[in-house]
């Protein structure tokens, strides 16, 4: 595997920040020289998973819980923002924070008297969730049109200006969504809290006695993870305009999963590399594409036999970084600040 | 009046009595050890202590206020912090994180402010590290702040434990068998490392089996056996006590189980 | 799944009749999970598609002119490797790893339980496929109710398999092998107790389990599909779990109390909610407590 050589390989810090630019260079001005709306649709659903990814990254990842919550809470965020936007005239992104709002209340409910219990426990309530959420969806028919869904779902408008898959308005929208994303994850683990959420994944009894409140960090954790999920819904409806309770699957939370363990769990890159590779897969390895689910399911035990830090896990994990003013002695390099070398 | 005083303490599992109305006291600035053959309830006590289990019956004082059957949290942010017999570090993360963790509760910043970084933020951040870079170079660790914590040796590994415990600014630690599973020399380090921090101002309470540390440490000493206290003194004295010499000849040392 | 059809007048026996038929089925799925968590300590996540593959297998067979006997016969034995391959090659080599931590076996089984799903989907097709029902011997009429004769024999045959299962655990040698390595694993090893064998074999018996109870479900619902193990497999677990999991007699009453409630809910709030049932029942427990209804509280060692 090729690949796996150069994402293994430590790039010095001036190539990397320049790959870094290139690529921002090329994800801004994707729109302008894609084939056709098919790639950029492809692309802004890749983006979407990523996003998804990372979310799921928070509590799997940092926290260590798996979780199969995440479709549900697309669902949940994607159906409050859809029910405000197409039955109550509300706009874009007054709705949007809504639905996220509502999808963090439901991952505080499931999770405060879940999060306590052992791993396994914790999976199967979230998949009964699921199962739950999607039987809210189909019978609450007053509410979500039931079997029939949700249709003519709204798009962002800013200034007036409609942003659609065309005009590349979604493709962009995406993007500084998942900026915001990436920021909040790495905002979280440079902080006590990520810090915490590692330590209560390594060892919660411990966690616990050295003070880390580990159960309200861990429902904080959850309901971030729940509401970026349902952000991911309400970006998801917005670009499909059509929902109805069998469209977020156990399936996606399956997809999700995989991609945040071949990723790497904890790993800010490799929920975007995992994303960008196993969402794309089966476009590009047509053959492929009625296997894929199947793909899946053996990434996941294969990742788990063989490389269970993920392909990007432990590599380039950077060492804590000191914050400015603090003072140490006798470093090698004498008195240095930041202990990177 | 002591930092610590424990009274009519008891613990049973269901018919098993574990802790049978113990009562000690441990004032500032000693060190106080318990010891007593396996069983006898030791890690039972610090496991009251610290909240991991709820006591049937008794009191427990700290720092002239109630701690019986408070949360874990409260009684670490009250002053009293642990180590574990059988090392309880955080494998993947760095030594510098390991006691980051232990100073969490004094690091006081909310979500909007990670989220934003703002002064406050950034300022308890530093603060933390500060104090982490100061007790890891206090113990010698200063060069090894990005190793991860299972890379390290086990003798620096135990000294790790009890820095990060350290780091939760408690006035009390307790230190259950920290020189389990070492040598001689390192045994010598570990006993100046105790002596250096309660210099530094910590009280310390431990659980050990090794006589040596036990005996050239100790303040004073309590003897557990059964669940009971059946002796207490200097070192000196429950040396030469009889019911402690016949508590430990009498038994059969068995290394699986324990207090 | 909805219920089949709707009676005349007194609605409310007969859904408990219909709760008690299928609470037994979801007895005897509880039941293979309860095996494996009391031998191995995990919660078989793959158990759910390897219930599915059974019934597929059946199906497989009957299309191919076998009769019904020879086919479950032959799907017994067919998924009973499944399910042992499923330990041999997936969890096993996680076992003799350090730190094979539960996270890893619970990915694990996630995989294999998608994978499993999806090779039917893609071997036999998504669609629902009908399924004969050979144990359909006409309506019962007894003391003015009318019962579907297809649920006395669900009835029945759970009841024979349980006892059957119950005296393999404590009548036999190999039963008392397995009840060993749940109370200690290290102890039953070093008592000469075939730890390896063990283990190979439970999960052999959950897999039969599951065949047995994936024809009892086809033939009631004459439908066959890959995703039918996903409900019955939520619902099973939230049985083990009610009952307290690991405990045999736990799992047969928390069945029959999943199914006996929401076939009466059914009669109290309509069908739609049917689904949420066996959920709000898991989150109930958990709640209140985990271990379940005979389930004993453990102690953290420190």
């Amino acid at each position: 595997m090729k690949l796996k050589k150069i994402l293994n390989i430590r790039i010095s810090e001036r190539v990397s920040f320049i790959i870094l630019l290139v690529l921002l260079a090329v994800l801004i001005s994707l729109p302008f020289f894609t084939p056709g709306q098919y790639f950029l649709r492809t692309a802004t659903n890749i983006g979407i998973y990523a996003i998804l990814a990372l979310s799921l990254n928070i509590t799997t990842g940092y926290c260590g819980q798996v979780s199969m919550g995440q479709a549900a809470f697309m669902a949940v965020g994607a159906y409050t923002f859809a029910i405000l936007n197409t039955m109550h005239g509300v706009g874009f992104f007054p709705a949007a924070f809504v639905g996220c709002c509502v999808a963090g209340v439901a991952g505080f409910i499931l999770g405060m008297p879940t999060l306590r219990l052992s791993g396994a426990y914790f999976v199967i309530a979230t998949t009964g969730f699921s199962e739950v959420i999607k039987v809210i969806a189909l019978n609450w028919k007053s509410m979500t049109n039931g079997a029939l869904g949700i249709k003519n779902i709204g798009r962002p408008i800013v200034f007036g200006f409609e942003l659609t898959n065309a005009n590349g308005g979604q493709y962009y929208i995406m993007l500084l969504s998942l900026a915001a994303v990436i920021w909040i994850s790495y905002a979280i683990k440079t902080s006590k809290f990520g810090r915490a959420l590692n330590a209560i994944r390594n060892d919660e009894l411990a966690s616990n006695l050295m003070g880390v409140n580990t159960s309200s960090q861990k429902v904080l954790a959850f309901v971030i993870s729940a509401m970026l999920a349902g952000y991911a819904g309400v970006l998801y409806a917005s670009m499909t305009r059509y929902i109805e309770p069998n469209t977020f699957t156990t399936d996606m939370s399956t997809i999700i999963l995989c991609i945040v363990i071949f990723g790497g769990m904890g790993s800010i890159r490799g929920m975007i590399i995992g994303a960008l590779l196993l969402i794309s897969f089966p476009e590009i390895l047509r053959f492929m594409a009625t296997y894929r689910f199947i793909v899946y399911g053996l990434i996941l035990i294969l990742m788990m036999r063989f490389r269970p830090q993920g392909m990007l896990g432990g590599v380039g994990d950077k060492p804590y970084k000191l914050p400015k003013g603090v003072k140490r002695k006798s470093y090698e390099q004498g008195g240095g600040v930041n202990g990177v070398t | 009046m002591a930092l610590l005083e424990v009274s009519a303490l008891s613990k049973n599992f269901g018919g098993l009595i574990a802790v049978d109305a113990v009562g000690f006291e441990v004032y500032e600035g000693e060190i106080v050890s318990l010891i007593g053959p396996n069983g006898a309830g030791k890690t039972t006590i610090f496991n009251l202590l610290t909240g991991v289990y709820k006591a049937n019956k008794g009191h427990i004082v700290f720092d002239g206020k109630e701690i019986t059957n408070k949360s874990t949290q409260d009684i670490v942010k009250a002053g009293i912090a642990r180590t574990f017999q059988n090392l309880r570090l955080f494998k993947d993360m760095r030594v510098i994180e390991n006691v980051l963790i232990g100073n969490h509760i004094h690091t006081k910043y909310r979500l909007f402010d990670l989220l934003f970084r703002t002064r406050r933020f950034r300022s308890a951040e530093a603060l933390s590290a500060q104090r982490a870079i100061d007790i890891l170079e206090s113990i010698g660790l200063g060069d090894h702040i990005d190793d991860y914590a299972d890379s390290m040796p086990y003798g620096v590994q135990r000294k790790l434990e009890i820095a990060r415990a350290m780091a939760t600014d408690a006035k009390l630690l307790l230190l259950d068998e920290p020189a389990a599973g070492m040598n001689a020399s390192e045994t010598k380090e570990l006993l100046d490392f105790i002596k250096l921090q309660q210099k530094n101002g910590y009280t310390i309470l431990l659980i050990e089996h090794d006589m040596n540390l036990v005996m050239n440490i100790s303040d004073r000493v309590y003897v557990l056996d059964y669940g009971k206290l059946i002796a207490s003194g200097t070192p000196e004295e429950i040396a030469n006590d009889p019911r402690v010499v016949e508590a430990y000849l009498g038994k059969e040392e068995d290394d699986d189980e324990d207090a | 799944m909805p219920p089949r059809t709707k009676r005349g007048a007194k609605l409310i026996v007969q859904q408990i009749v219909n709760g008690i038929s299928i609470g037994f089925v979801y007895a005897i799925v509880a039941v293979g999970y309860s095996l494996i968590f009391g031998v191995l300590r995990i919660m078989n996540m793959a158990y759910a598609s390897i219930f599915t593959v059974g019934a597929h297998f059946i199906l497989m067979f009957i299309t191919a002119k076998w009769g019904m006997v020879p086919a479950v016969i032959a799907t017994m034995a067919l998924t009973g490797l499944v399910s042992v391959f499923f330990d041999f090659a997936m969890l096993a080599p996680l076992r003799s790893k350090p730190g094979g931590t539960g996270t890893t076996v619970l990915i694990t089984a996630i995989g294999f339980n998608y994978v499993l799903q999806n090779l039917c989907m893609v071997i036999w097709g998504s669609e629902r496929k009908s399924f004969p029902n050979v144990i359909d011997f006409g309506t019962i009429r007894i003391a003015g109710f009318n019962f579907d004769s297809t649920q006395f024999v669900i009835t029945g045959v759970s009841i024979i398999l349980l006892i059957i299962l119950s005296w393999i655990i404590y009548g036999t040698n190999t039963g008392l092998g397995m009840r060993a390595v749940q109370q200690n694993t290290k102890a039953a090893n070093l008592m000469g107790v075939n730890v390896k064998r063990t283990i190979t074999f439970t999960f052999f018996l959950s897999g039969i389990t599951a065949v047995i109870a994936a024809f009892l479900v086809s033939s009631y619902y004459q439908l066959v599909y890959p995703t039918m193990g996903v409900q019955l497999g939520s619902k099973a677990f939230a049985s083990a779990v009610l009952g307290g999991i690991g405990i045999l007699h736990g799992s047969v009453l928390g069945g029959l109390i999943v199914g006996i409630l929401e076939c009466l809910s059914v009669y109290f709030f309509g069908g739609g909610y049917r689904e949420a049932v066996a959920f709000i029942i898991l989150l109930g427990v958990l709640l209140v407590k985990p271990t379940g209804l005979f389930g004993k509280k453990a102690n953290t060692k420190v």
